[in-house]
C-alpha cells in the first residue's frame, strides 16, 4: 500500500513511521479533457494532470492524500470521494495562515491523520518510528541545502541528470533511499557555470510539462536558484528534535516545521511568515540571478492574484521578471520559446551595458 | 466616483419617494433593494470605518460593532447593476490581475487600484466559499499596505474544527477592535444575536411559502435575497425586509396572484446582476418561472444567545458551501425535493472554482437523481462576453426539453 500525493506540504515523516511508501503524482499532460470532463476545464493544470493520472491508477489498494490548500484542490478531493470513496481518500486541511491556532489546527489534524492511518493499516504509530523517520527527513532538508549550493554554482543542468529531475525523484524514495540518491548526485564537484549563459532565478508552481525547464536552458538562461512548488518545499525544513518527546509533541513540532517551509501562494500572511514576495526576491537575490521566470499555470488563483504584486515589487528591485502562463496540454506553446529567447536577449544586453 | 454615488443617490431617492407614497404596504423588494443602496452609499463615505470581507464572514459581529460591512461579490453586483462595472474590471486587467479569474473578485480588485471608492480600513478574508475570494482580498489590503484578517474555514467538520474557527472568531473581533478602536460590547452582541434569529424566524416562513405550488412569487423577486440579506444579520433592517416579505406573502396567500406557472425551476448560485430580460421573458414566454434559488434557503439553527462565536463557527461550517461537493449536492437534491422543481439553471459563473469546479460533480448528482440541469457558460457581472442571443436559444431549447418531458410524464401517469 502506497500514500499518493500532490502537495508539497504532504507529511511525508508520518507515512514513513507507519512504513507506507509515499509517491507525488507529478501531473500528467496528456490529456487535460478527462478531468476537465469530471470537474471543469477551467480548472489549473496541476489538478487536472494529477487527476488524470490517478483517473487511470492501476494500483485498487493505495491511498490518496489531498491536501487541502485551494479551491482547485478541494475540487480534486471531491471528484475523488466520488471515484474512489472515503476509504482511500484522506483529506487533509492545510490552514491559510500559519499562525499559532493554525499551527496548532494542523497538528491536531495530524494526529488525526495517523489515527486514520492506523485504522487503515492496523499498525500503531509508535513515538520512536515517527522520531526515527522525522531525523532521516531532517537530514534529508539538511543535503537539500548541499543541492541549493550546487545549482548555485553550476545552474540547474535539465534531462535525466538535472537537479530538478533529481528532486521529483526523492518524492518517489524511501527516505533511505533519497539520503542516497542524493548524496551519488551531489558526490562529484560542481562544474563551473558556463560563462555566457545569464543566471536566472525560476520559480512559480509545479510544472506539469518539464519541457518548459529545457526551453529555459535553450533560451541561454541558467537557472541558478529553484523555487518552484516541486523543487526544494516538500523536503524543507530541519528542525530541532529529541528523542523522549511523545507522539503527539512530535506531530506538533512536525506541523510547526511543515507550515515553517518556504512561502507557498495558498498561504496568506500573517506574523509567522515572510512574504511569498520578499521570499522570492530574496531568493533571486541569493542565486545572483540578474532576471527571474515566473511559471504559472493558467487557472492558478492563488499565483495568478499575486502576479501584480510580484511584478511591481521585481521592477521596484530592478530585476526583471518573466511570466510565463502554461497550460497542460500535449504541445509546448511555441510562443513561450520565442518569449524565453528574448528576454535571454534583454538579459544580455542588460548585462553589456 | 461621482458616477456611482449619482447611481445610489439618484435611486435611493427614487426608492424612498415609492415607498412613502405606497404608505403601509409591505413592499418587500423596494425596501430589500433600498436597504442595499444604503449600504452601498455609506460604503462610499470617505469618512465611515468600513470592512471588505469573505462571503463566509458573521455580519452579526461586525454589525454589533456598527462597521458597515460587504464582499467583492456585494461591490461586483451593485455596480454590474448599474452598468459601472466594466471600467473596474478593465482597471484590474490593466494591472496585471487575470482576465481568467473571477468577475467579483476582479471589480472589487479594480475599485481598489482605480480608487473609485474610499479604501475600507478593514479587510478579513474567508477561505470559504472560495480561497480565490481570500486571495484578492489579500491583494487588495497588500496594495493599500494593510494586514489582512484571515479566516480559515476548514472542509473537515469535527468538534475541533468547530473550536478552531470559534477561537479564530474570537481573535477576528480582537482585530476589529484593535483596528477601529471599538469594543464588541456583550449586550450589543446579545441583541444582534437574538435580532438575527428572528430575522432567521421570517425567512424560514417565506422560503416554505415559495415551495407552494404554483409559486406565489416570480422570478426575479427573490432574486439575491439570500446572499445579500446576511450583510444586515443582527440589525434592525434584515428584520424589516425580511418581515416584509412574510408580510407580503401572508397577503398573497390569502388573495392568490394569477399565474402562468408551468415550469419550476431551480437557479444555482449568483443571478445575472448586470440588466437582461431573459429570465422574465422565459416566464413570460413559457411559464418558466425560478421557484427557488440555492442561497435562499435557511441551512442553520437558531444562533444560541449564551454561545454566540460557536453557533456563528457552526453556521459556517456547516454551510453547504463549506463541505465537500457531496454536501452541496445533497442540499440541491432537497431544494429540488421541497420545491418540487422540473429542472436546475447552473450559471457556472466563470472563473468561480464552486461555480465552474463543481460543474461535473453537480451535473453527475442531480442526473443520477434524474433532475435534468442546464449548464450555462457565463460571466454574472461581465457583461462584455455575454452573448445574450446564445444563452437564449439554449434556454429556450432546456425548457422546450421540460416542458416535453412534463406531457411525457402526464401521459404515463394516470
Amino acid at each position: 500500500m502506497a500514500v499518493l500525493y500532490a502537495c508539497s506540504f504532504a507529511p511525508l515523516a508520518l507515512f514513513d513511521a507507519f512504513g507506507l511508501t509515499s509517491r507525488r503524482l507529478v501531473p500528467s499532460a496528456k490529456d487535460p479533457a478527462v478531468a476537465g470532463g469530471m470537474l471543469h476545464d477551467n480548472l489549473c493544470g496541476h489538478v487536472k494532470g494529477v487527476l488524470e493520472r490517478i483517473f487511470s491508477w492501476p494500483d485498487p489498494q493505495d491511498l490518496f492524500l489531498v491536501v487541502v490548500s485551494c479551491d482547485a484542490m478541494r475540487r480534486m478531493a471531491d471528484a475523488l470521494l466520488e471515484t474512489w470513496g472515503p476509504a482511500r481518500v484522506l483529506v487533509l486541511d492545510l490552514p491559510v495562515c500559519p499562525d499559532e491556532e493554525g499551527m496548532r489546527y494542523f497538528a491536531a489534524s495530524l494526529i488525526k491523520l495517523g489515527q486514520r492511518l492506523t485504522e487503515l493499516t492496523g499498525r500503531p504509530l509508535h513515538a520512536h518510528a515517527l522520531y526515527r523517520s522525522l531525523a532521516l527527513r531532517n537530514e534529508l532538508a539538511e543535503h537539500l541545502e548541499r543541492l541549493r549550493g550546487q545549482v548555485h554554482t553550476e545552474g540547474v543542468r535539465t534531462g535525466p541528470a538535472g537537479a530538478m529531475n533529481v528532486l521529483r525523484e526523492l518524492t518517489d524514495l524511501p527516505v533511505g533511499e533519497a539520503l542516497e540518491r542524493i548524496d551519488a548526485f551531489l558526490a562529484p564537484p560542481p562544474l563551473p557555470r558556463d560563462p555566457n549563459t545569464v543566471p536566472v532565478y525560476l520559480f512559480g508552481t509545479i510544472q506539469p510539462d518539464p519541457r518548459y525547464f529545457d526551453l529555459v536552458v535553450e533560451a541561454g538562461l541558467a537557472v541558478t536558484g529553484l523555487g518552484t512548488c516541486d523543487a526544494y518545499r516538500p523536503h524543507e525544513v530541519a528542525f530541532a528534535l529529541a528523542p523522549e518527546l511523545s507522539t503527539p509533541a512530535l506531530l506538533e513540532a512536525y506541523a510547526s516545521a511543515l507550515l515553517g517551509r518556504s512561502p507557498c501562494p495558498t498561504l496568506c500572511r500573517c506574523e509567522r511568515s515572510s512574504t511569498l514576495v520578499a521570499h522570492h526576491l530574496a531568493a533571486a537575490h541569493a542565486c545572483s540571478a540578474r532576471g527571474a521566470v515566473l511559471l504559472t499555470l493558467k487557472y492558478c488563483d492563488p499565483y495568478l492574484a499575486k502576479v501584480p504584486e510580484l511584478r511591481r515589487a521585481f521592477q521596484e528591485a530592478n530585476c526583471p521578471l518573466l511570466v510565463l502562463e502554461g497550460e497542460a496540454g500535449p504541445n509546448l506553446p511555441g510562443q513561450a520559446r520565442t518569449r524565453l529567447q528574448a528576454f535571454a536577449e534583454l538579459l544580455t544586453a542588460r548585462g553589456v551595458a | 466616483m461621482s458616477q456611482v454615488l449619482a447611481y445610489l443617490d439618484a435611486t435611493i431617492d427614487g426608492l424612498t419617494a415609492k415607498l412613502e407614497a405606497e404608505g403601509k404596504a409591505p413592499n418587500p423588494r423596494k425596501r430589500f433593494a433600498l436597504a442595499a443602496m444604503r449600504l452601498a452609499r455609506r460604503l462610499c463615505d470617505p469618512e465611515v470605518v468600513t470592512a471588505w470581507c469573505g462571503v463566509a464572514t458573521p455580519f452579526e459581529l461586525l454589525n454589533a460593532m456598527g462597521v458597515p460591512a460587504c464582499y467583492p461579490e456585494f461591490i461586483g453586483g451593485v455596480l454590474a447593476s448599474a452598468g459601472l462595472v466594466v471600467p473596474t474590471l478593465e482597471a484590474a486587467e490593466q494591472c496585471g490581475y487575470s482576465s481568467d479569474s473571477c468577475g467579483y473578485h476582479r471589480a472589487a480588485l479594480g475599485v481598489i487600484t482605480s480608487r473609485l471608492l474610499p479604501p475600507p480600513r478593514l479587510f478579513l478574508a474567508t477561505s470559504q466559499p472560495c480561497s480565490a475570494g481570500m486571495y484578492a482580498l489579500e491583494s487588495a489590503s497588500r496594495i493599500l499596505g494593510r494586514s489582512p484578517f484571515v479566516l480559515h474555514v476548514p472542509t473537515d467538520r469535527s468538534e475541533a474544527a468547530t473550536s478552531y474557527v470559534t477561537r479564530q472568531l474570537g481573535r477576528l473581533v480582537l482585530h476589529v477592535s484593535a483596528i477601529t478602536g471599538r469594543r464588541l460590547a456583550e449586550a450589543d452582541l446579545a441583541e444582534a444575536i437574538l435580532a438575527s434569529n428572528r430575522t432567521r424566524a421570517s425567512l424560514v416562513e417565506v422560503f416554505e411559502r415559495c415551495t407552494d405550488v404554483p409559486s406565489p412569487i416570480r422570478s426575479t423577486e427573490l432574486k439575491n435575497l439570500g446572499i445579500v440579506l446576511p450583510l444586515f444579520f443582527g440589525t434592525a433592517e434584515a428584520e424589516t425586509v425580511a418581515g416584509a416579505w412574510l408580510d407580503e406573502l401572508r397577503l398573497r396567500a390569502e388573495r392568490p396572484p394569477k399565474t402562468g406557472e408551468r415550469l419550476r425551476l431551480l437557479w444555482l448560485q449568483n443571478r445575472l446582476q448586470f440588466k437582461s430580460k431573459l429570465i422574465e421573458d422565459l416566464e413570460t414566454d413559457y411559464g418558466a418561472v425560478i421557484v427557488a434559488d440555492e442561497f435562499n434557503d435557511i441551512t442553520w439553527p437558531p444562533l444560541d444567545p449564551e454561545n454566540p462565536l460557536q453557533s456563528l463557527a457552526e453556521r459556517i461550517l456547516f454551510h453547504p458551501y463549506s463541505g465537500t461537493a457531496e454536501v452541496r449536492i445533497a442540499h440541491l437534491l432537497d431544494l429540488v425535493r421541497r420545491y418540487r422543481v422540473d429542472g436546475v439553471i447552473n450559471p457556472c459563473h466563470f472563473g468561480c472554482k464552486q461555480g465552474t469546479g463543481s460543474r461535473g460533480l453537480i451535473e453527475r448528482g442531480l442526473r443520477r437523481a434524474e433532475v435534468p440541469v442546464l449548464n450555462l457558460e457565463v460571466d454574472c457581472i461581465d457583461s462584455r462576453n455575454f452573448s445574450e442571443g446564445q444563452v437564449r436559444t439554449r434556454l429556450q431549447a432546456f425548457v422546450e426539453l421540460l416542458l416535453q418531458r412534463r406531457e411525457l410524464s402526464a401521459e404515463v401517469l394516470p
